[in-house]
């Protein structure tokens, strides 16, 4: 921690970068997400096992753009969404000063043991940061190794479940969708300025908190995320009311991988899947 | 169920192959099930999946969905990236339990007026016999 302080300190003494995103306490043995703009103020920043925001998604705010250059305290998990938001030019990678942190793993919001590490620990391969200016921290084993093809344990079981089943599952976890917009807010990747939601000429998605908006906005969201989603879970976690849309995130997720052999975040010469095609794409259900 | 229930089946279909093929169909004079009704749209590219779900949102009990053969796409590449985006939309709605059955994704070019002729009558009656779709319909019913 004190190599990280010292770190920021330099950089923002010698002008390098104009601000820094980190994470400072919040006195609640949590941490929060912190952003420095003065050398002196440098002394805050820390970093533990909560430090579970995902602070790629502050990389595309209107007022952090502007700045020259922008240095940011990042887990590998936070890295693949800053490689995804270089390959859809959203963001320079000369415009920002990636200080990787080696993580073991962060804890589960909202728990008290360290010892239950957070869901998308289980698969990461990326506990050593994969694209750095900086990294700081020890090297630790990864557990997955990289070229592993990622298989999620909560969706094998879900997909044991008949079509109805399955069906009746999202409507009583998606009528319960308060639209509060928390998923879109946290999502690193959702940077439009425009949201689809928003648009009302024509209308896709009902505005209302009522089941048939519900599964409208959670569907649309899921299928913009395809091929894109990095596996952050930050929109599982700010859900007030813990629908699980990992779920969805990560069938696309497995999809991609499976019929376009891609995983978002770890190549920087990489296309987005979608918006690219091979002449012989394989499926089973075009007539 | 009424006895006399007809499903209604919206076919988003390409300009420029399958437009033409049911054209042909029309003008060869075969008999196809007068359920299904035809959109219009510039390019396979064009059908958002979004269309899929607010169609059936609206009540209808089967979408078909046609577009021109890989490689004779008239913007040569729509289609490619058509079925890139239907690949990932099937998992995702297989996944929400969305009844796929009711779902037929096809190639047909403005030759192959009898096979679009013939899909759409097998299409028609596969959904006569799965019954008209409520899962969807009940949703904007219920409030919560």
């Amino acid at each position: 921690m004190e190599q990280l302080i010292q770190k920021a300190k330099d950089l923002l003494s010698k002008k390098e970068v104009d601000a820094i995103i980190g994470y400072c306490a919040t006195g609640k043995d949590e941490a929060k997400p912190a952003l420095i703009y003065q050398a002196e103020d440098a002394g805050e920043l820390i970093f533990n096992d909560r430090c579970y925001n995902n602070l790629a998604v502050y990389l595309t705010r209107k007022d952090v753009k502007k700045l020259k250059k922008i240095g940011i305290v990042a887990k590998g998990c936070d890295i693949r969404a800053i490689v995804n938001l270089i390959i859809e030019n959203q963001i320079d990678r000369e415009k920002v000063y990636i200080i990787g942190m080696t993580c073991n793993g962060v804890v589960k919001p909202g728990s008290k043991y360290a010892s239950l590490k957070s869901g998308k620990c289980d698969v990461c391969k990326v506990r050593n940061p994969h694209l750095a200016d900086l990294v700081i921290g020890d090297k630790v084993t990864e557990q997955v190794p990289m070229d592993k093809k990622i298989k999620h344990a909560d969706l094998e079981e879900f997909e044991k479940k008949t079509r109805e089943e399955k069906w009746q599952f999202w409507v009583d976890q998606l009528s319960r969708c308060i639209r509060c917009n928390a998923c879109r807010q946290a999502c690193p990747m959702c940077y439009c300025n425009r949201c689809i939601v928003d648009y009302n000429t024509p209308q896709w998605i009902d505005t209302r908190s009522n089941p048939k908006g519900g599964m409208a906005w959670n569907l649309v969201r899921a299928y913009h995320l395809s091929g894109r989603c990095i596996d952050c879970s930050e929109c599982e976690r700010v859900c007030p009311v813990n629908i699980p849309l990992m779920l969805l995130n990560r069938t696309l997720q497995e999809e991609v991988q499976r019929s376009f052999d891609f995983e978002a975040g770890y190549d920087l010469e990489a296309c987005p899947p979608l918006t690219v095609f091979k002449k012989d794409d394989k499926e089973n259900f075009i007539r | 169920m009424q006895d006399n229930w007809e499903p209604k089946i919206i076919a988003f279909v390409c300009n420029w192959c399958t437009y033409a093929g049911a054209d042909l169909a029309g003008t060869s004079r075969f008999k196809y099930a007068s359920n299904v009704r035809i959109i219009k749209t510039p390019c396979s590219g064009r059908i958002d999946p979004m269309f899929l779900v607010h169609t059936l949102e609206k009540g209808a009990d089967g979408v078909m969905i046609s577009g021109c053969h890989p490689n004779d796409c008239h913007y040569n590449e729509g289609n490619f990236n058509a079925r890139r985006k239907y690949m990932v939309m099937r998992a995702l709605l297989t996944q929400l339990g969305i009844d796929m059955e009711r779902i037929t994704i096809s190639w047909c070019s403005a030759s192959e007026g009898i096979k679009f002729a013939n899909l759409v009558n097998e299409v028609t009656e596969k959904i006569k016999k799965l019954g008209p779709y409520k899962d969807i319909v009940q949703l904007n019913k219920s409030e919560r």
